[in-house]
């Protein structure tokens, strides 16, 4: 009798593993969105006739630079952001957070050396656009307000 | 803020590893002014400032994933009042 609890006790065990580990293994974010992002950025400062694997030009504030940041300023404010641009030109889009508390800050650049890739940067930034989608996406609250940045110019000296 | 990257990696069962970066990225700057940290994604043959850089669609996602749970785990975990 006893040895059958036991071995009930160990069942239940092994299916709270089992689920705990399907649990934790749930991607929250959405890998198509983010990908596609990724993609409709990389028109911004590609080499002519070239195809995402030819890589992108997006010096900071050259055309391509300020037309990518007008398109990820307008995807940011349809994700429910408010959007700022600091003195510098660094971009911000706030979240709220449900207490008065200091923001929790993260994002990085999409500007890119001359003949550079669609990764460096670009997947710090709209990973982080992708970050504030699902949170959405799972009317999730958080307390500290949240803040998207952008930073300017940053692959340039 | 890194050990909450650290955990986040594990909660999503991933595998993950420090790497100290030479690369500051613009989080060198604010560290003066704040807790910083940084998520690398694994990337082909370490190639930066070309064409030829590249990572995976699935560790571009794990990476976007480890964030969304760092912002989670850092929110629930800051400015509690003692």
């Amino acid at each position: 009798m006893k040895s059958r609890w036991l071995l009930a006790v160990m069942v239940l065990l092994l299916c709270a593993g089992v689920l705990a580990h399907a649990q934790s293994s749930v991607r929250h974010v959405n890998q198509q969105r983010l990908w596609d992002t990724i993609e409709k950025l990389s028109e911004f400062g590609r080499p002519a006739g070239a195809a995402f694997e030819g890589g992108v030009t997006r010096l900071g504030f050259s055309e391509a630079d300020l037309a990518a940041r007008t398109w990820l300023m307008q995807a940011m404010r349809e994700a429910g952001l408010s959007v700022r641009v600091d003195p510098a030109g660094n971009i911000f889009g706030r979240r709220p957070g449900t207490e008065n508390l200091p923001v929790l800050l993260f994002g990085s650049h999409i500007d890119s050396v001359l003949s550079g890739g669609n990764f460096d940067g670009d997947v710090g930034s709209l990973g982080a656009l992708e970050v504030m989608r699902a949170l959405n996406d799972g009317r999730i609250a958080t307390r500290h307000p949240l803040d998207m940045v952008i930073w300017t110019n940053e692959d340039q000296r | 803020m890194q050990s909450d990257i650290r955990a986040a990696a594990r909660a999503a069962g991933y595998t993950a590893l420090d790497l100290p970066s030479g690369a500051g990225h613009d989080a060198q700057n604010m560290a003066n002014l704040a807790p910083i940290g940084m998520i690398f994604v694994p990337s082909l043959g370490g190639i930066s400032h070309s064409p030829r850089e590249y990572s995976s669609t699935d560790d571009v996602a794990n990476g976007a994933e480890v964030r969304y749970r760092t912002v989670l785990l850092s929110d629930d975990r800051l400015n509690r009042q003692p």
